[in-house]
């Protein structure tokens, strides 16, 4: 108690008591800079709250420190002499009386200081702790992820990842040298792009040193925690950095729905108690704002005034550790009028695109189930999410950036418009037609002035179509003599040239194996092997180092999944599946587990033989039978050298 | 199903490998973890083989390895799994500190049928 009378104590405690006034002007500034900086990015509104935030440490830190202190006269930094108090008199006359009232604020205060940086401290370490105690090395294909998404963000310093099973959310912990956390599990369920947009959106955090930031504001926060105000600026400050970091990675290559969806999406994945305290604005609000920018990329005079004023004000603002914003050049303003002219019209847009992918896009390889099912989804999400699982299906390798059947489908088109169209697109034509679902023929012959004054015709041969035959001849006659082709069908050839393959007919169900003790459903064969549990929960895993799996469904041969998998450890993947039967097929191509065995097992053997044959001489048995037995076991080897291939058919109930 | 015994750290750490890697054989959990601090391959085993009969992972012994797979899924509660005291006394404030993709408070009923409305209307229009 009796420090509580020294001087040093009555300057904290005038420093608390001017903080009263001090902290709602700063805040009163704060909230006329953000009123101004509206239609800013967010970077500029994140920065005015941290100068505001340094502002408030400075000034309460001056005001304690400052010259006078020990007096009892005190010359107040901030000219307060235009706010009145109640009772008559300014604010910082009333500030500066000393009053009994004062000693017991310094200990009440000092008490809660205590607290609450006990408490920050407590949390520091234990967060901490998630990444030294109980983490593990993330799967390696996080880790693949991590370095496109490094790239992608041009961040050269190596960042750790690991996986915890105390992680709710991907999380970055540390400033000097940063961890990020990621749930345990969850890169077997997530689709990759968005388990590299989540990294995406944590390496923005880092670039931005938001740890860092976050610690310092905190512990401003704990020194001041009496004021509303400081609040109030701890929330603009978090609201406004998970605002920039979505913008980064908006920029960083993102498109803002799909973006939104995946925010949206990795909120229902997750698990986990609620009424934990929250560290970004609210994801309903951070949605709206992706989907429906308010923000212009005007330039306005306003940072500038929001500077000045914030130095007026004495703030020592923080060095800015943070990227500058991306320049943005100021186009000319626009009207009111002419901004919703413009979104109306992409409005409009959104439904066309969607059509004109049906039906002009996709119309020839797209088969009739997977149209119907397009027509029927209701939502943007629905279809964007068909249109990409469309495209994976069909894509030759999945595990790479890009689709080649995709690329090669969208070339396609664009050589049948440039080279075939007249009077209708190229795309619509018999010969367009068929270049887009075939590909450029093998041979191509063409006879402009056809067969003895017949009619110009022009004859492709492929040498091999899927589902049709070898040696395929399709003939374009122009009758009317004035570029049309159109089709006519090689007698050799069925007529239904350009419908798709006729479809296997649906198989019987397959029986059930017999339960699991826990209900699921399990299938083996080979290294392979298929868990179905309820719901549709389906687990594959394959106990090799270099497989290529792909799943399909029986009877239409639709591609699920195509994966190839090369690192060490066994391939697993889980997903949910509708009721149906299926058919997995591994192809094996490195050494399995047994493989490898063997593999040691032939070379003990061998050396074994060489010690046998210098003990024994001449033909023992006991070398002759060991000769036997690695030539049994070459064989064997050669046997398993090619790769090999394991199929499950499995039905999920 | 009855209640599962809290594991311990050791064990957390085992359990951990098998929810990220999938179902592995005990050679390949020595391997993930002793990238990060330097393990037994008999201290693992031994205790894999402790958890097998506290039910906390099963084994499938159809293989010459064994293979061992988690025998809860992840969705444990953070109280749950959470370590000693310190962990569990100041996982709020840790949580203030860490910086991630989405806050760390589940979104309630009526924020996810915002969010499940916002992106209806982008097929509508506005």
């Amino acid at each position: 108690m009796n420090w509580l009378q020294t001087p040093m104590a009555a300057a904290l405690g005038r420093a608390l008591l001017h903080f009263v006034w001090e902290g709602a002007l700063i805040a009163a500034l704060l909230g006329v800079v953000l009123a101004a900086l509206r239609r800013a990015p967010a970077q500029a509104r994140y920065l005015a709250a941290c100068a505001a935030m340094a502002a408030m440490a400075a000034s309460f830190a001056v005001t304690a420190l400052g010259p006078g202190a020990e007096g009892a006269r005190f010359a107040p930094v901030f000219p307060s002499a235009f706010l009145l108090v109640p009772g008559g008199g300014s604010a910082s006359a009333w500030a500066a009386t000393p009053r009994p009232l004062t000693t017991w604020a310094v200990a009440i205060w000092l008490a809660g200081v205590i607290v609450l940086l006990a408490r920050r401290a407590g949390g520091w370490l234990a967060a901490r702790r998630m990444v030294s105690r109980g983490a593990v090395a993330a799967d390696p294909r996080w880790t693949a992820l991590l370095d496109r998404a490094r790239t992608r963000a041009g961040i050269a310093r190596a960042v750790a990842l690991v996986e915890s099973a105390r992680a709710a959310t991907p999380a970055v912990i540390g400033w000097l040298r940063p961890v990020i956390l990621a749930p345990a599990g969850w890169l077997l369920c997530l689709p990759p792009e968005q388990a590299e947009t989540v990294l995406l959106h944590e390496l923005a955090h880092i670039r931005r040193h938001d740890y860092l930031v976050n610690l310092l504001a905190s512990a401003v926060e704990d020194v001041l925690f009496y004021h509303p105000a400081v609040w109030w600026v701890g929330r603009v400050i978090r609201r406004e950095r998970e605002n920039c970091c979505d913008d980064l990675v908006i920029e960083w290559g993102g498109d803002r729905r799909s973006y939104a969806r995946t925010l949206a999406s990795l909120e229902g994945l997750r698990a986990g108690e609620p009424a934990l305290a929250a560290t970004g604005g609210s994801l309903a609000d951070r949605i709206r704002r992706l989907l429906a920018p308010p923000e212009g990329p005007r330039a306005s005079a306003a940072p500038l005034l929001a500077a000045m004023a914030l130095v007026c004000a004495g703030a020592v603002a923080l060095p800015a550790w943070q990227t500058p914003p991306a320049p943005q050049t100021a186009p000319a303003p626009i009207s009111q009028k002419e901004r919703e002219a413009r979104q109306e019209k992409l409005r409009q847009e959104l439904v066309t695109p969607y059509r004109k992918w049906l039906n002009e896009d996709v119309a020839y390889i797209i088969e009739d189930r997977e149209r119907a099912a397009f027509k029927q989804l209701q939502t943007d999400e629905e279809r964007e999410h068909f249109i990409e699982q469309f495209w994976l299906r069909r894509d030759p390798t999945p595990g790479t950036v890009e689709n080649e059947f995709k690329e090669e489908h969208y070339r396609r088109i664009g050589y049948a418009n440039e080279h075939f169209a007249g009077g209708i697109p190229g795309w619509k034509t018999d010969r367009g037609r068929i270049y887009i679902t075939y590909g450029p023929p093998d041979e191509k012959e063409s006879h402009p002035s056809g067969d003895r004054g017949g009619p110009p015709y022009e004859e492709w041969r492929y040498r091999m179509i899927q589902g049709i035959g070898k040696d395929v001849i399709v003939r374009f006659v122009d009758e009317k003599r004035d570029g049309t082709y159109r089709m006519q069908s090689d007698p050799a050839v069925p007529h239904g040239l350009v419908m798709p393959p006729p479809r296997k007919p649906a198989q019987a169900e397959l029986p059930l194996p017999p339960d699991q003790p826990n209900g699921d459903y399990l299938y083996r064969a080979g290294e392979a092997s298929v868990r179905v549990g309820a719901g549709g929960a389906t687990m594959i895993t394959v106990g090799a180092t270099d497989v290529q799996v792909s799943l399909t469904r029986a009877g239409s041969g639709d591609v699920l999944l195509r994966e190839s998998w090369q690192l060490p450890g066994s391939y697993t993947r889980l997903l949910t599946l509708p009721p149906g039967s299926y058919r997995l097929e591994a192809e094996v191509r490195g050494a399995t587990e047994e493989m490898r065995r063997q593999k040691a097992a032939k070379v003990r053997l061998q050396a074994q033989l060489e010690v046998a044959r210098k003990t024994y001489t001449g033909q023992h048995p006991y070398v002759a039978a060991m000769e036997a037995d690695l030539r049994a076991m070459m064989l064997a080897a050669n046997g398993n050298a090619k790769p090999a291939v394991t199929h499950i058919d499995f039905r999920v109930p | 199903m009855s209640e599962l015994p809290r594991p311990t750290d050791a064990e957390l750490e085992i359990l951990t490998v098998l929810w990220s890697r999938g179902p592995s054989t005990v050679r390949a959990v020595h391997e993930v973890i002793a990238q990060r601090r330097p393990a037994q391959y008999t201290t693992i085993l031994k205790l894999m083989q402790i958890m097998a009969e506290k039910r906390l992972v099963r084994r499938d012994e159809e293989q010459r390895a064994h293979v061992y797979e988690a025998s809860r899924p992840r969705e444990w509660t953070q109280r749950q799994l959470a370590g000693d005291l310190l962990d569990r006394a100041f996982a709020g404030s840790a949580a203030e500190l860490m910086m991630g993709a989405l806050a760390a408070r589940k979104a309630s009923k009526k924020e996810l049928a915002d969010i499940r409305r916002m992106l209806d209307q982008l097929e509508e229009g506005r």
